[in-house]
């Protein structure tokens, strides 16, 4: 049986139905990992011993009537920030090379708790911030729908083990779109949930307060049931929200009728990297929900490079918080592109710093009115295909064809799923932005795309 | 904060503001460091000059939240 294509759920239906073990699902993976990776580059390192004894684990615990829910015996991978004890987190930089911690990240410690099988750590940009690299300790990973182009970052190997069919589900973080930029020029679903509705404890942060920690998935529900395990208060994590978790999955098949959706078109329409074809995408895509009830109409919000404005100030001075003493002793260790981005966070007096938190209450603001009267909004992930490795790119500029930043400013739930192709044969896809804790309505409108837009039977060049 | 710079003018400050910061910048990086500082200042005059004393930033906090 050809495994690379069942979803979480399919996977749990024929575990349990003793159709397949979940040492079968995870020596399938490894297969998967085995012939794709020399290629392609997702994984820094394949932890083949522990994902058989995760597996021969739940096997066992199956057998013997222990069910930890729907993530039992599933396959899984982690970006290479997310503390694993006993096991190498280097945030793919000479400067950890040698870190094994002793405890697992809450994120981890949940994933195995619910039974999940880890196949390995996942290739980021260094630090979460700093690539595509050739200078770091590994090789940057590439496209899985063409190798020669890059993946968006920085959860750059998450993008590519779900893009490439590895895994189903890759945890990544996003501070300013490190989920869902490679979610989306990689064709996968990546979720940016609320602010501290999941515990970062244990993730090397890149920036406190824009830290989000979340899943890429191959399909909108497998992002929820992972969701499922991952949501939920952490008192050691003083972000984390005391909020109830609600069934992700409860209202998942329910449809967009009714709903009244915003489009911020000004963020994109006449931004200068905006490809007609992305917006082609987007505008078919609301076409689509409009024919099946949904309200769909342009919607006003603050000026883009306001949020981004705020979010780069606030991201870089927090970065060189925490690397402050490493760039003053070390910084030829770091990659060029992680120093020459961490440099900048020596430059922002306090009172930029402090303009910036005063803008961003401004721009909180206004995303909650806008808010309160649609149930989501919908715009662009990225605006356009991802560029080839040989594209002349300036990597200190603020500009970036990714457009994911406004909602690690604001905290709200936001969510990319892909549409199509491009004319490139490259995925092209769109976000979908709910209120604070109402991933519930994300993974809903989310649900209701994926099947509109018949991604399920795009093939992956290759298979 | 919000008037352009002559390009001497703004590499002295950002020589000054990386030797407060005690962070070397290698020759060979310090062209590429500079002009990312420039579209960082142009980002960072949007900032300015926008608030009132009235408007307080997003980390006022309140005692008694947890």
């Amino acid at each position: 049986m050809d495994t690379q294509d069942l979803s979480i759920a399919e996977m749990g239906r024929l575990l349990r139905s003793r159709a397949v073990t979940a040492e079968s699902l995870a020596r399938d993976a490894l297969s998967r990992v085995a012939a794709r990776d020399g290629a392609l580059h997702a994984f820094v390192l394949v932890t083949e011993d522990r994902a058989l004894d995760d597996a021969r684990r739940a096997d066992a615990e199956l057998r013997a009537g222990r069910d930890r829910g729907p993530f039992h015996g599933i396959p899984y991978a982690l970006k290479d920030i997310y503390d694993t004890a006993g096991i190498r987190t280097t945030c793919h930089s000479k400067l950890r090379l040698n870190v094994v911690p002793k405890e697992d990240s809450v994120a981890a410690a949940r994933l195995r708790e619910a039974g999940g099988v880890l196949l390995g750590k996942l290739a980021t940009h260094e630090f979460a911030i700093g690539g595509p690299s050739f200078d770091l300790p590994f090789p940057p990973s590439r496209n899985p729908w063409n190798p020669e182009h890059i993946t968006g970052g920085s959860s750059s190997g998450s993008g590519t083990a779900i893009g490439a069919r590895m895994v189903r589900m890759a945890m990544g973080s996003d501070t300013g779109g490190s989920i869902r930029g490679p979610a989306a020029w990689c064709g996968t679903v990546g979720i940016k949930p609320t602010y501290g509705r999941v515990s970062r404890r244990g993730v090397f942060p890149l920036s406190w307060t824009l830290d989000h920690i979340g899943p890429l998935t191959r399909s909108v529900e497998d992002a929820a049931i992972t969701l499922q395990v991952l949501a939920g208060y952490d008192p050691q994590d003083p972000a984390s929200a005391d909020a109830p978790v609600p069934n992700y999955r409860a209202d998942i098949e329910k449809g967009v009728s009714g709903l009244r959706i915003g489009i911020p078109r000004a963020f994109f329409a006449t931004a200068p990297a905006t490809t007609a074809e992305v917006v082609a995408g987007l505008d078919r895509t609301a076409a689509q929900l409009r024919a099946t009830g949904a309200t769909v109409e342009d919607v006003e919000l603050p000026e883009y490079e306001l949020f981004s404005a705020v979010g780069r100030v606030i991201m870089m001075a927090e970065a060189f918080a925490i690397h402050e003493s490493d760039m003053q002793t070390r910084l030829l260790d770091y990659g060029e592109i992680t120093a020459g981005r961490f440099i900048l966070g020596a430059a922002i007096t306090a009172a930029d710093f402090i303009h910036a938190l005063r803008a961003r209450r401004e721009l909180t603001d206004a995303v909650n009115r806008a808010l309160s009267h649609y149930d989501a909004l919908l715009t662009l992930s990225a605006l356009n295909t991802a560029p080839r490795f040989d594209q002349p790119t300036d990597s200190l500029s603020s500009a970036s064809p990714i457009q994911t930043i406004p909602f690690n400013v604001t905290g709200h739930p936001a969510m990319s799923v892909p549409t199509g192709l491009g004319a490139n044969g490259l995925p092209i896809g769109v976000q979908i932005v709910g209120r604070p804790f109402d991933e519930p309505m994300v993974f809903r409108i989310g649900r209701a795309i994926e099947k509109l837009s018949g991604w399920d039977s795009v093939k992956l060049p290759g298979g | 904060m919000t008037e352009p710079l002559s390009p001497e003018a703004l590499a002295t400050e950002f020589d000054c503001l990386m030797a407060r910061a005690g962070i070397t910048v290698p020759p060979q990086r310090r062209a590429a460091a500079l002009t990312a500082y420039a579209d960082l200042r142009g980002q960072i005059a949007l900032l300015h000059g926008r608030y009132g004393p009235e408007a307080e930033p997003s980390n006022v906090f309140r005692l008694g939240d947890r």
